[in-house]
């Protein structure tokens, strides 16, 4: 525990930035950077049930409904089960729905497929 | 950290015979072996000509979600005699399940026990098959299929027993649930058993031979067992879907659709082996997944092949794979190509 703070460190999960990554960013910034962009995935899949997720301190995430109803996930893989509670629906990667939002999303890197 | 090496295989497939091989071999001299025994007699011990005090017999049953405890606790002991010099300090430690048990749990017992994964690491998952039987219990048996699909080295064993028509048949089959996996058959005096027992579980033989050229994800392979038996209906819908894809991965979106693939559909995830292209990262990252459970990822320090493309490997049940293919597709194309972090 952070004796400033009062966050938990938590032990690395298989999510997380890979140790081996190059990239202009170090040490805590690259971390951070990478969070972000963990969060940013995540609300754009989510999104469609009115939850939105928000990176806690770099430690953990909050995850939120349109009632304002807040839960802390501590690992991403976790996000999933807490956000089908909080926004009564059903996160599969497989759901045609998601996928067909997902694919006409603006943004999208054509080259990349 | 020592590794912990599995044998598993269905009943009567010679696992125990493979065990007193290796342990015959005075490259294994540092060896401890626990055996996971089903029933109320541990038969397979007494088999073994070199039972001594670093085996450790667990006779509570077969190896499954209830009784990981009792595993984790025997390789604690295990551990803490060596410490102590009670034991001689052996530097890999073979653990051979019951024919019965879905090697999963045992997985996940190494993985994620606080203890144990600081002291113990994951070595190869060795199946044995059947030649005699093998088709039959494939068919048949789930557990059969489970252990085929979470094998890092496959051996078939009783070749001899049967012409060579019915190997190749059975190799198909086996080939279909596990691509991945590289094949050894007994009776083989030259089976080289350092390659079975390795730390290094990723081969470089892609799945699925040829493609054309693709860009992004695409389905290699899918294919579901047509032993010429009657196919159980547990086992009928078990495919192994390849994918590959030529660009380098985004390691957060790849992270974001796998841990909601296992979410949703960890049940019907049998394995996950992967070779992949991680964006920024200069050497090929490894993953292995069984059910909920990822194994941190691992780096090798070079390609095995000249191909360097990502190479993901799901065995499934019943998960359409054109869907899967899409959805990854999908992931990955969430985040540009250009993004410098990843």
């Amino acid at each position: 525990m952070c004796a400033l703070c009062g966050g938990i460190e938590q032990a690395r999960h298989w999510t997380d930035r890979l140790e081996a990554t190059e990239s202009e960013a170090e040490g805590p910034a690259a971390w951070r950077q990478s969070r972000q962009m963990q969060v940013a995935l995540a609300n754009r899949i989510l999104s469609q049930h009115g939850l939105e997720v928000r990176d806690w301190d770099a430690n953990a995430f909050v995850l939120s409904n349109r009632t304002g109803q807040s839960e802390l996930v501590l690992r991403l893989a976790a996000v999933w089960s807490i956000a089908e509670r909080l926004g009564r629906c059903r996160c599969d990667p497989l759901d045609p729905v998601l996928l067909s939002r997902l694919e006409c999303e603006e943004g999208l890197d054509e080259a990349a497929t | 950290m020592i590794p912990v090496h599995i044998i598993t295989g269905f009943l009567g497939s010679g696992k125990t015979t493979l065990l007193q091989r290796a342990l015959a071999s005075p490259a294994f001299a540092n060896t401890a072996v626990v055996i996971n025994e089903f029933g109320e007699v541990a038969l397979d011990h007494l088999l073994l000509q070199r039972v001594d005090s670093d085996t450790v017999v667990l006779q509570t049953g077969c190896v499954c979600c209830t009784l990981r405890s009792d595993l984790g606790t025997a390789l604690l002991e295990l551990f803490d005699k060596r410490e102590r010099g009670r034991v001689p300090a052996f530097d890999r430690l073979i653990l051979e399940t019951t024919g019965l048990a879905d090697p999963a749990p045992i997985l996940f017992t190494l993985t994620a026990d606080p203890v144990l994964r600081h002291h113990f690491r994951l070595g190869s998952v060795v199946n044995t098959v059947d030649a005699v039987n093998g088709a039959r219990h494939l068919a048949r048996h789930l557990e059969s299929v489970k252990q085929v699909a979470v094998a890092d080295r496959m051996v078939l064993t009783k070749t001899d027993l049967v012409d060579r028509a019915s190997v190749e048949a059975l190799r198909a089959v086996v080939n279909r649930y596990n691509p991945t996996a590289p094949l050894f058959e007994t009776p083989d005096t030259s089976l080289a058993l350092d390659r079975l027992f390795t730390a290094e579980t990723f081969d470089s033989a892609p799945p699925g031979g040829d493609s054309p050229s693709v860009r992004g994800a695409r389905v290699r392979f899918s294919g579901a067992c047509e032993a010429g038996e009657a196919v159980d209906r547990h086992v009928r819908d078990i495919t192994s879907v390849s994918l590959i894809v030529d660009v380098p991965l985004d390691w957060t979106a790849f992270g974001m659709w796998l841990t909601m693939l296992l979410h949703a559909h960890g049940d019907d995830v049998l394995r996950v082996k992967g070779i992949l292209k991680v964006r920024g990262v200069q050497t090929p990252v490894v993953i292995h997944g069984i059910h909920h459970l990822v194994h941190p990822p691992t780096s090798l320090p070079r390609w095995p092949t000249a191909d360097h493309r990502s190479r993901l490997v799901l065995i499934v049940r019943s998960l359409p794979a054109p869907i899967i293919e899409r959805s990854l597709r999908a992931f990955l194309r969430l985040v540009p190509r250009e993004r410098s972090v990843a």
